[in-house]
């Protein structure tokens, strides 16, 4: 699967289980060029980058490329960062019906919830 | 449409803690209490794009940062320097095509609401006529 911005984090771990469910043990790499600009001497992990990276995520589940074409509602609801969540859990549960996939997932370490999402994607036709 | 900018290219940054690599707003129309008018050149070059095309993370953020210029503006004005903001919730952001590059987004912000820190915008996205995206977000702006 590809990943769009190639140093932002690396997966150690996925543990699938039943029914499109999967959990992703996953570093996040302080060094990222992204903290060059966000923010300068304040290393703070784009909301938008973690959503990405909860997308890449669904795409392992899915075996397919997706296209985010609904995020219906992310709520991120404590500042990541990779100095102070070095590693983190994504947990993604996809449900396929017909042509579109629908995504709950949330990001956090054991029972911390850092962002939650419910999105709806279709498969990407390039 | 105000196709005149007020601020382009770097003169973008007096308004947005944002810097390379990931600066997704490089024109800045116009603003006032109850929103503004922002816009992105998409460049192969940027961090967003996959292919000829700017990825989803790339239009919420160019959205995100947009409401971070129209935070910021109003500091401008008055000599100082921009806050740091964040997203607290992205809604009902639907897209209807992903940009190619080449492209030049328009975006328009209008506040539906703020309290205690947080603001509330609805955003539009199109490239000439064309619709692109809409959503909602929660902005938080950190106060020193």
């Amino acid at each position: 699967m590809i990943m769009l911005i190639k140093d932002y984090y690396i997966i150690n771990d996925v543990s699938k289980g039943d029914n499109g469910t999967a959990r992703f043990d996953i570093s996040l790499c302080a060094d990222s060029t992204i903290y060059q600009g966000h923010f300068p001497g304040q290393p703070v992990s784009p909301g938008v980058c973690n959503i990405q990276m909860i997308k890449e995520c669904a795409e392992q589940v899915a075996g397919k490329q997706l296209l985010l074409n609904n995020l219906q509602q992310c709520r991120l609801t404590t500042l990541v960062t990779p100095l102070k969540h070095p590693q983190v859990e994504v947990i993604v549960c996809l449900e396929e019906k017909g042509d579109t996939y629908k995504l709950r997932a949330t990001l956090g370490k054991e029972e911390e919830v850092y962002l939650d999402m419910k999105a709806e994607l279709i498969v990407q036709t390039l | 449409m105000n196709r005149i900018p007020l601020l382009e290219g770097e003169e973008v940054y007096k308004l947005i803690p944002q810097r390379n690599p990931i600066v997704m707003v490089d024109t800045f129309f116009c603003a006032d209490e109850g929103g503004a008018e922002t816009g992105l050149h998409v460049q192969s070059g940027n961090i967003f794009c996959q292919g000829d095309v700017l990825s989803e993370p790339g239009l919420i953020e160019h959205v995100a940062q947009s409401a971070a210029a129209f935070a910021g503006y109003l500091p401008y004005t008055k000599g100082e320097t921009p806050k740091l903001g964040f997203i607290g919730e992205v809604k009902k952001f639907k897209i209807t095509r992903l940009p190619k590059i080449g492209e030049f987004l328009h975006t328009r912000l209008k506040v539906l609401g703020e309290a205690a820190g947080v603001t509330l915008i609805a955003a539009e996205t199109i490239s000439e006529y064309e619709l692109l995206a809409t959503c909602q977000m929660k902005i938080f702006i950190k106060e020193d």
